[in-house]
Formats: structure tokens, sequence, C-alpha cells
């Protein structure tokens, strides 16, 4: 097995960046858009810049569905981003408010707009938000309370279990900023584009796998 | 609690950067990777790069190769903007690594542009900039192509058609005070905020740090933008958010430890 990290290439994300985050960290990275090619690593990133439903649709037709759900039975250490957070939940309503899509279902949850988790002040939420943390984690490892991460998003994971939820942030209301059910984790923020507290954040997920 | 922003804006063209005032003459301020290293460094809490090439001709394609480049020394959340005429455009700037896209000229050019655009990457991921002219005391008129094209409607028309299509964000930048360092038209902004709900960055004519101020507690923008305030002048992003938080407004906290 290799021990590169592979980025999962759905046809839409932020891949750059993501890439240029973990290797800077010293890591090596590949883009792996063949859902065979999968298994072949250790540990996997789902970056996302998107909507829901179109990325589901992308990921069902070209078999990384599959790939990603055998990739997480299997053990192997998956971190969703943004979008790619969102995925992992059993359905999202972003693209079909009225009939919510299936999503990876990885971390028991639904993808709700913020708006109708509740939330009057601006949306899409956009900008610097302080990390409450919710329970110990060692991604927090030399992460104060309250640091400021990136946020940009009007979506909101709402987990089926508050044992799912590692970290909030406030809008409003409390947004879930980080989700994790056993080998899998969420980030609602973009760790790639929050400067130094996201860079420990991606160093500290790695770390643990 | 979210913090409001400061962006630098860097506008480009052809293999530098370039500073106007009311978007012409055009003065060089130096290459762009440099620029983005130094931001980089300082911490900035997001960077916009519009070509300015690409949106006075609106007809050529993003520059992805320069792009690539420019992304390689930014490590917090980058805007591009200029020639985005598609939503394969927008697909390719992302992929090179820009998180958000701008769109300005091809929103008239293509009425349906920001609504696939929002379809495809979602709201938060498509920003509409808004550029006007003040033509008197209460009117103000709406210009593309780098603010050469009238438009014929207002800019609270233009952002509230740009919110109903599903931009995320929007940029309202005012022509007159661009590059003069005279301060943000306060009014512009405000009629644009009482507009939309969604975050609305002020945009031209920045002069210190009281305008910042102003345009967050007067106009309620949730973010500010300035070009030539921190090209020209000693202000970094930095003492900005300093005067921003003694002011009582939230600003990003910056860990300073390695």
């Amino acid at each position: 097995m290799t021990q590169s990290i592979a980025i999962i290439d759905y046809g839409c994300g932020n891949l750059a960046s993501v890439q240029k985050a973990i290797t800077a960290l010293g890591y090596s990275v590949e883009m792996i858009s063949d859902p065979s090619a999968l298994d072949k690593y250790g540990r996997a990133i789902l970056p996302g810049v998107g909507n829901f439903n179109a990325a589901m649709n992308d990921m069902t037709q070209t078999g990384l569905t599959d790939s990603i759900k055998e990739f997480c039975q299997s053990g192997k250490p998956l971190l969703g981003i943004c979008l790619g957070m969102q995925l992992l939940a059993s359905s999202g309503e972003e693209g079909n408010t009225n009939d919510p899509v299936p999503g990876l279902d990885l971390v028991p949850g639904n993808v709700i707009s913020l708006r109708s988790m509740g939330v009057t002040l601006s949306v899409p939420h956009v900008g610097w938000n302080g990390l409450q943390q919710k329970q110990m984690s060692e991604l927090f490892d030399g992460i104060p309370d309250g640091n400021d991460v990136y946020f940009v998003h009007s979506y909101g994971f709402c987990p089926d279990k508050s044992d799912y939820l590692i970290a909030t942030t406030e809008h409003d209301i409390e947004i879930s900023a980080i989700v994790k059910k056993d080998n899998v984790t969420g980030c609602q923020f973009h760790p790639e584009k929050s400067s130094k507290i996201g860079y420990r954040i991606l160093q500290n997920w790695v770390s643990l796998c | 609690m979210l913090k409001v922003r400061i962006i630098p804006t860097l506008l480009w063209s052809g293999f530098g950067l370039v500073k106007g005032t009311g978007f012409d003459p055009w003065r060089r301020v130096g290459p762009v990777v440099p620029a983005i290293e130094v931001y980089t460094k300082r911490d900035v809490d997001e960077l916009m790069i519009l070509d300015i090439d690409q949106s006075k001709e609106g007809t050529t394609e993003p520059d992805l190769f320069s792009i690539t480049d420019f992304v390689r020394s930014c490590n917090v959340p980058l805007t591009y903007g200029g020639g985005i005429a598609s939503v394969e455009d927008a697909i390719n700037v992302i992929q090179a690594g820009a998180d958000k896209i701008l769109l300005n000229t091809h929103q008239y050019l293509n009425k349906k542009l920001i609504s696939e655009l929002a379809l495809r990457l979602g709201s938060q991921a498509v920003v509409v900039g808004i550029d006007a002219r003040r033509v008197n005391e209460t009117t103000h008129v709406t210009y593309s192509h780098c603010g050469t094209v009238e438009q014929d409607l207002s800019p609270t028309e233009a952002a509230k058609i740009a919110e109903g299509e599903g931009a995320g964000e929007i940029v309202i930048t005012s022509i007159d005070r661009d590059g003069t360092l005279e301060g943000y038209d306060l009014e512009l902004i405000a009629k644009i905020t009482e507009t939309v709900r969604v975050p609305v960055i002020a945009s031209g004519g920045a002069k210190d740090s009281d305008c910042f101020v102003d345009a967050v507690k007067k106009s309620r923008a949730s973010a500010v933008a300035a070009g030539a305030l921190f090209h020209f002048t000693e202000l970094t992003p930095d003492d900005a958010r300093n005067a921003m938080r003694d002011a009582g407004i939230p600003v990003r906290q910056v860990l300073h430890s390695g």
C-alpha cells in the first residue's frame, strides 16, 4: 500500500489548495478519480466546492460512491472537507429541497439549509468563525479553543447523535464544524484555507492515521 | 460569531499587478506572486485577484496557467475574477485552486450565468461584483467591462437580481472612489446592504482603518476590500484588523505560534 494520501477528484473541488496544504506539511498526495485506484491508499481526503445533488450524481455515475464506502468499511481514515464533509451524511437537500438526495451515509445525519436550521444572519455563512471544541480530540492538539477557521457554506450538517459532533461554530445558532464517526472525519470549514490553525488540524489528522 | 474580513484586492494586467484611479489609468505596482506571498505571510483574512484585461475585453478565457501559479503561494481564501463566461470557465478556475469566482461583466451578457454557476458550484462559491458610478446626490449607475459600458439598471437592481439568481456574496465597488484613497461611498454600500441579505463586501476608495469601521458600522458591510490603501500606504491588513478590534468590531484571532 502506498503511503501517499489520496485526494478524491469527483470533478469539482478545490483540489489544488488541499494538495498544496498536504504537500507543504511534508506528505505526498495523489489525485484519484478512478474508483478502483482508491484501495491502494491508506488515507483519503474528499474535498469540496459544489452542490450536494450534483456531486452525489457525479460520484455515483463514476462508481466513486461505492469505492469510498468500501474504503471506509476497511477502517481507513477519510477526511471530508466542506461539501466533502456534507457528503458523508445520510442525505442532503441541496439541489432537491422536497426530496433529499442520499449521501454516503458514513456519518448518520442530514444536510439542510442554514435558513431552515434557523439562521437569520447572512447566508452563505462566509468567513472566519470560532471553532468551539465539544469533545476532547487529538485533532485539537496545539489549537486553543475558540480560534478562528474559515467557513464558506449555505448548508449545515445535522448529525443524528451528538456523539458525532466534535466541534461547532456559532452563526446565530450552533452549526456543526467537525463531525466524526470512527475513522471518518468531516470539517465544514476549510483547513487548507485556514492559515496556520488549519494546517495544524490537517497535520493532527494525518498524525492520527 | 462571524468575523468581519479585511480583503486586499490585487488587480492584475498582463504580467503584473496594477492599480488605477477610477478604473483608469493603470499604474504598475509589481509582480503578482511576491505580493501574494507577502499577504500570505501577513496572514490576511482573504485575497481577491481580478484580471482587468479579461474584464475589459469580455471575450477571452481565464488564464489558468497564471492562476495555478498564484494559488501556490496562498494559504488563505482566494477569489478570482476576470473572463469567467461559462460554468466550464468557473470549474476550471476553481480546479486551478481558487475558492470562489467573481462574476461581473458576464452577469449582464448571459443573464442565466449566475444561476447556472450557483447550481453547479453552490452559491457560496459565486461572488458577484457590481461596479457603480454616482450620477448625482442620490443616484448611482451600474457599469460593466471594467467601468467602460453603462448598464441600464441601478446597483440595487443589479444586486437584487444577483441575489435572486443565487449569488453568495456581492462586492460593491464605487468607480468614482476607486484608487482615490478618499474613503468608501458609504451610501452606495448601505443601499446594497439594505437590499440584499447575502454578505456585502465594501470596495473602492478605502483610505484608512476608520473608513473600514464606518463601512461596517454605518453601512453594515460584512467585509472590507482595499487595493491602493495596502499598495501605497504604510497601513497593513494586520494594523487595520487591530484598529477594527479596538472599535468593537469582531475580527479574526490570528494564531501566532508555529
